[in-house]
Order: structure tokens, then sequence, then C-alpha cells
């Protein structure tokens, strides 16, 4: 039973895929109906993984595809299930249902000739995207999981080029791949290590050899290394970050999917599923937790300066998994409960951030662009959308007794008792942590005050004047019926032309999604009151909670107190050159440019003189040889019959002078 | 037994001859006859060096020595002349053919007035026969025929 939910969760999305693009072809309804029941059959199959893994206990090893023998070495291409798997693969079952319903309203219609939505191709990459990440988080071996490693890398380049008319979603895409690709060499190269050092790649006897002190000291802390900067690629930590805000160049509910569910979760998975083998070199996890506490606090700088909501969500994001990076790297439990934290964090944050990014979506749709400043009154014109807006707020700045608030205060926790231990590190991590509660306030609440409470700003103001109460009833999608211009695109380009006022309706099918997110957002810590084994190390020490919350409330109060004070956006206040450099992110990108992406180029250039002026100048002098020899021997064709004599002759004399000389 | 030297000049003689005929007469014949003077002149080499003895120049013996032994019983060079005379009258025979023929085409034996093979002619083409064709006569007829069939 186990088994075949856990195959199940990865086989429905790839079938769906392959389907929808085989069968759905120019027919958009078969399309979304695939896309849509694909992630709803994966959601059932995770969610009875779930049940059947607390009830009965995990499954070690499922068979998949079979073993690669590989001379000395034989690699088992097989699954596992238990609690983190099967916990993780309903958290992306559900975000992936939701961001599929979603996009059938949010891509629908042909598009514009400058922006088509392409959505068969969409909705099939959406659902190998999901399929990829299931691997992920269900395979028992390396081998396998980097497979679905890169088949998401692939995904998210497909979906972040989506709108490849675009030059900016192009270069983005080709960012995302090879940053992401940076990070992703240290995988191989870790299963390689591994492979050498340990003789297997199957996570479970990894660990288990961890565990027991079997494997050399070098080439576990040389894996652990590697396998993070595979981490800090895939989940955009500092210093591989800077395509996740670039990224926001694709639909926002790809941005949904890869912040929420997949991509960015895979990090901070992977740290969790090796950790034993992190705890076996304690030097590992010091860096991760350093890391973790530069992007959390970076991050959460950055995002405050932001004057694009997409982009100051994909900050939050960086700084978010920081924080689930850290509760993963700060553990003082000797086992395996010390994920606990992380992954209840990854958990609340998929739901909060999947709630963020659709409903940014709506309000990207509503007003046409994706800037800050064309937005505001959303609280007047779409109240329940600005609720459901303000929940996902919430939850991201922790505010109590949101899901957010307990994992967030459950990492702080696991930070402080890590600091009262004696380590370094937690205190590093305590202190940025609590630094960016206080961001993390401030940012939320910026962004609730310019959204929700600021005035209409400019078309917006004019477009819904007149219908302040466009909202749809949930539950009645007969009478919703899809407005011909609601067919968003290229997120702001193609926005930009809804301008008709009072035509402001949000499909069910993008309202439904948000409401199923707000749920967990809201309720999760009511798993904490009968936790399971996954999250039985997850508890949250009432005076770290109640600093943590505070200092979150304080910078939320501050920010929408803002509003009163004349200005919306608290950033102003900021000093320019300070909100210049934190709306850069730091100018990483520039220091990058300098530092690798110019001698790169500059290698490039040289690589490709020589080819040209070395390797291809023997290619070239050929013909030119050839020609004029042609030229010189087509001379002596004169039709002079004595003169073809005295070649002869010639030839004769020569011979004869080498015979004489020669011989 | 004679000096070689007789028979050496003979045969430079001959040679020079030859050569002066082939590059410097306009007459097809005399030409014919210059190339002719060349073989003689190898005839007149081969059979004298048939006749030297065993070891070649160096064994030759000095005056009033007796002669060695001619070494050689099938006398090589005597018979390579006779090759020679055999091949030059075929070769006479195709080449006055060939003079006979320029002269019935052209009413003229001199070599520099045909030049038509020579680029340098302006008589020359590349397509002997294709400037008569129509160019491009079958092209359309052919391009038709696909696009007739697909629709």
């Amino acid at each position: 039973m186990i088994e075949s939910a856990a195959l199940l969760t990865i086989v429905l999305p790839a079938t769906a895929a392959v389907l929808g693009l085989a069968m759905g072809g120019r027919s958009r309804p078969w399309a979304g109906d695939w896309a849509v029941v694909g992630s709803l059959s994966a959601l059932v199959a995770a969610v009875v993984e779930l049940v059947q893994v607390l009830r009965h206990g995990p499954v070690t090893s499922i068979g998949f595809l079979g073993r690669v023998e590989l001379g000395t070495f034989s690699i088992g291409l097989d699954l596992r299930a238990d609690q983190l798997s099967a916990t993780v693969a309903v958290a992306v079952a559900v975000v992936a249902l939701c961001v599929q319903v979603y996009s059938t309203a949010y891509l629908s219609g042909p598009g514009t000739p400058e922006a088509p939505t392409r959505y068969p191709a969409y909705a099939a990459t959406v659902s190998l995207f999901t399929a990829a990440m299931m691997l992920v988080i269900h395979s028992g071996d390396l081998v396998l999981l980097l497979i679905g490693w890169e088949a998401m890398g692939l995904a998210s380049y497909l979906l972040v080029g989506h709108h490849s008319e675009r030059a900016s979603a192009r270069a983005a895409a080709m960012k995302a791949f090879l940053v992401t690709r940076v990070g992703d060499l240290g995988v191989l190269f870790a299963v390689v290590v591994l492979l050498a050092g340990a003789q297997t790649t199957s996570i479970a006897q990894i660990t288990q050899a961890a565990t027991d002190g079997e494997i050399g000291h070098g080439t576990l802390l040389a894996s652990a290394l590697l396998l993070l900067g595979g981490v800090a690629g895939k989940s955009a930590q500092f210093p591989l970050h800077t395509w996740l805000p670039d990224a926001m160049e694709g639909p926002t509910p790809v941005s949904a999917l890869i912040h929420a569910a997949t991509m960015v979760a895979a990090g901070v998975f992977l740290v969790a599923r090796m950790l034993p083998l992190y705890l076996a070199v304690p030097g590992a996890l010091q860096v991760a937790a350093v890391i973790a506490a530069i992007s959390m606090v970076g991050a959460a700088l950055a995002a405050l300066a932001q004057d694009d909501l997409k982009r100051l969500l994909a900050y939050s994001t960086i700084s978010q998994v920081a924080y689930m990076l850290a509760g993963v790297a700060v553990t003082q439990a000797g086992g395996v409960e010390g994920i606990g934290p992380g992954i209840f964090h990854l958990l609340s944050h998929a739901a909060f951030k999947a709630l963020l990014f659709l409903a940014a979506g709506c309000v990207i749709h509503l007003v046409g662009s994706t800037m800050l400043a064309d937005m505001g009154g959303l609280l007047r014109t779409h109240r329940a959308l600005a609720v459901l807006f303000g929940i996902g707020l919430a939850g991201l700045a922790g505010v109590p007794p949101l899901g957010g608030f307990w994992s967030k205060e459950a990492v702080l926790t696991a930070a402080d008792e890590a600091a009262h231990a004696g380590s370094w590190v937690g205190w590093v991590v305590l202190l940025a942590g609590l630094g960016t509660s206080l961001l993390t306030g401030l940012y939320a609440g910026r962004a609730w005050s310019i959204v929700a409470l600021g005035p209409p700003a400019g078309s917006l103001e004019a477009a819904l004047v007149g219908a302040p109460d466009a909202l749809p009833a949930i539950g009645d999608a007969e009478t919703e019926e899809p407005h011909e211009t609601l067919a968003p695109g290229a997120d702001a380009a193609l926005h930009a032309r809804h301008a008709a006022p009072g035509t402001h309706h949000l499909p069910a099918a993008m309202m439904l999604p948000l409401y199923l997110l707000a749920i967990p957002t809201l309720t999760l810590g009511v798993v904490l009151i009968n936790p399971p084994a996954l999250l039985s190390g997850v508890h949250v020490d009432l005076v770290t909670g109640v600093t943590g919350a505070m200092l979150s409330l304080a910078g939320l109060g501050w920010a929408m107190s803002a509003p009163r004070l004349g200005a919306p956006d608290i950033a102003i206040a900021l000093p320019d050159g300070t909100r210049a450099l934190l709306l850069d992110g730091f100018r990483v990108d520039a220091v990058q440019q300098a530092l690798i992406v110019r001698p790169v180029l500059a290698l490039a250039r040289v690589v490709k003189a020589a080819d040209w002026s070395v390797i291809d100048a023997y290619v070239r002098a050929v013909p030119i040889t050839a020609r004029t020899g042609g030229n010189l021997l087509r001379r002596a064709q004169t039709g002079l019959a004595t003169a073809y004599a005295a070649w002869l002759v010639l030839g004769a004399v020569v011979i004869a002078i080498a015979g004489v000389v020669l011989a | 037994m004679i000096h070689l030297i007789g028979p050496a000049v003979l045969a430079s003689a001959l040679a020079g001859i030859g050569v002066y005929g082939l590059l410097a007469r306009r007459n097809a014949v005399l030409v014919l006859i210059g190339a002719e003077l060349l073989l003689n002149a190898a005839n007149v080499l081969l059979v004298t060096a048939s006749a030297l003895p065993a070891g070649g120049l160096a064994a030759i013996p000095d005056p009033g020595e007796a002669p060695g032994e001619i070494t050689d019983p099938l006398l090589s060079g005597q018979v390579m002349a006779i090759f020679v005379i055999t091949i030059a009258a075929a070769e006479i025979g195709v080449a006055l053919a060939i003079v006979l023929l320029l002269f019935r085409a052209r009413q003229t034996a001199d070599l520099t007035a045909v030049e038509e093979l020579g680029e340098a002619s302006p008589t020359y083409t590349e397509n002997p026969t294709g400037a008569a064709e129509p160019a491009g006569a079958a092209q359309p007829a052919g391009a038709a025929q696909p696009a007739g069939g697909s629709s």
C-alpha cells in the first residue's frame, strides 16, 4: 500500500505531463484536465502514503528502476517512504494542485501574439516539475535523487523562461539554469566522492555508515560541503541566490510552485535527508548555519526596499528558506528528530508562500503590473482577496497563532538551545533570526500597507471605482463566466492592457486555491498538539517565542502605521543610497558579474579567437591553397602542343639531372 | 672494338637535333621527325651500352688487353632497341594519322594554329556542346512536376 502510493506520487504527475503534451495538443480543456487530474491524484496518493506511514511505519526500499551494475558498484535505484518524504509529498501535492487549478484560469485563453499563454506545454511542465520533486523526496539513492534534481532544474528553466518572447525572461531562465547548475555540480561531485569513499550511493547505507563512523572524515567533509553547494544553488542561499529574484520573470503560479513546494524546498529537504552525514561533520553544519544567517538577514534587508511585489516575495523566500536551513543546521538532537523545526517551517512556508504568490498573482491580474507603486487600496476594492493576502503576510511575519509563528519560533528555539549549549553557531543563528523577525515584520507590513491600505494608484483607481465589490462568491463557479480580457500572459506586459473599468472579476478557479491554502496557513500549529515522530523535536520556548513574536509584531506595526503618517511606503525613510543598494540586493549581481561572468566571457573570447585563428585557419587554408594551385596549373594549359613537349623535355632534363646528382 | 666516344657523340647530336626539332619547328611532320631523332638517339645509346662488358664503364679493359666476355647473352640493350623501333613505328603511324586528319580539317599542319585545347585560345569553351542547348529549358518542366503532384 505504501509502496504503491509512493510510486504513484511520482508516476501520476509524470503521466499527466506526458499525456498533457501528447493528447492535450491543441484542445485546451484536455490539457487542463490532465494536469488537474494528475496533481489531484498525486495528492490522494500522497495523503494515502502519509496515513499509511503514520500507521505502519516507514518502508525503506521500494523497487523502482531496478539496479544499475557499474563494474564493482551496484546502484539500486529504489525509493523509500517515511514520514519525512510523505509529509513533504503532501505539501508538494497540495501546492501543485492549487497551482494547477489556479493556472487554468490564470493562463486561460490563447494570449496575445506578444505573449501567448501556451497552456498545454505549461501545464505539462508543471506536472513534470511536480513529478521531479516527488522523485527527489522519495528517492532512496543519491543517483536517483540527482536525476530528479536535474529534472527539476530543467523544468524550472522551461517555466521561468515560459514567456520566451521577452529577452528578460530568456535571460532569467538562463541565469536560473546556470546558477543552480553550479550547485548541481556539487551534488554530482558529492555522489562521486561518496561512491569512491563509501562504495555506495544508497542514502540509508550512507547515513548508517556515517553514524557508525565507517566513512573517512575527509570523504564525509568533502561530500557534505559539496552537497551544501547543491543546497545553496537549489534553495537560493547566499552566494547562489541571485537567480531567484530574477526568476520572477516566470508566470506567477510558477513562482508559487518554485518557492513553496518544489525547487527551493528541495535543498533544505536534501540537508534534512542527509542529516546523519552532516552530524558526523559539524564543520559542514556550521558552514550551513553561517550561510543561512547571511541569507536570512541579507535577503530580508533586500526585501525591505524592493519596488516590485514579486521580487519582494522572492527575497522573502530566500530569507525564509534560510530559516529552514538554520533550523536544520543548529540541531542539537543526536538523531533525525533534529530536522523537525526546519521541516516544520518548510511545511508552513509552503502554505503561506503559495498563498502569498497566488494572491499576488490575483493582484497583478487586477492591476496589470507587478510594481508596488501601481498597487493600493485592495482592502476597499477586493476585501476577500486582501484578507487572504493579509493572512499570507501574517504567516510570513510569524503572527501568533498562525502556522508561520509556530514554525519560526521552533527554529529560533532550536537556535536558542544550541546557543545555551555553548555553540557559537547557535548564537549567530539566534541573533540573525531575531533580527530577521523584525525585518520580516517590517517588509510584510510594508507590502500590506502599500497593497491593501494605500491609496489606489493611477489606473487601478479608475478601473476599480466602478466595481468595488466585484469579487465572486466562492462556490458558484457556474455563474462565474470567464472574462475574455482576463488572460494574463507575460505578467506585467500583458496585464497592462487591463484598462476596461468595472470588469474585474476574479475567476473562482483563482480564488478557490487561496481559500484552500489559507487553511494550513492559519491552522498548521494544530499539528503540534499531537506531533508525529518527525515533528517530535518541535517545541517553542516561551521566552524565545514571545521575543520573536514581539519583534515581528513591532515590525508589522511600525510598517503599518506608515499610511497614517502620510506615505504608505516606509522604505522611503531609508537614505537613497542605502535604498538603491538594497534594491539591487547588495549588488551581489554586480560582484558576480565582475568576479565570474566577465572572466568567463573573456576566457570564452580567448578560446573563440584561438579556435578561429588557429584551428580554423588550417581548414580555411585548404580551399585557398587548392584555388591558388589550380590557378597556377591552368596557366600551363596553353593548348600549344609544342609547349607541352617543352614541359616534357624539361621534366626529362630534371629527371636526368636528379639521376646524375643522386646516383 | 671502336671507342665509345663515337656512339656517344652521335647520340648527343641526334638528341640535340631532336629536341630542337621538337621544340622549335612549327610543322607537325618536322616535330614528329624531331621525336624520331630523339628515339634513335636513345637507340644508339642502348646498343652502345649493350656492348659494354659486365661491370659497365669501369670494367672496360685498357687498349691492348684482351676484350672481356660479353656477359649478357640476351643482349638486352639490343633487344630494347628493337622494342623502341617497334614502338616508334606504331607511334609514328598514329601520329601521322592525326597530322593527316588535322591537315584535312584545317588545311594546315602548323601546330601554332591549333590551340583549341588551351584556355588562352579565343575559341576555347568549358562546355563545347552546352552552348547550343537552350539553358534552363528543362528546369521549369522538372520543377512543375512536384508542384502539380501536390495540388
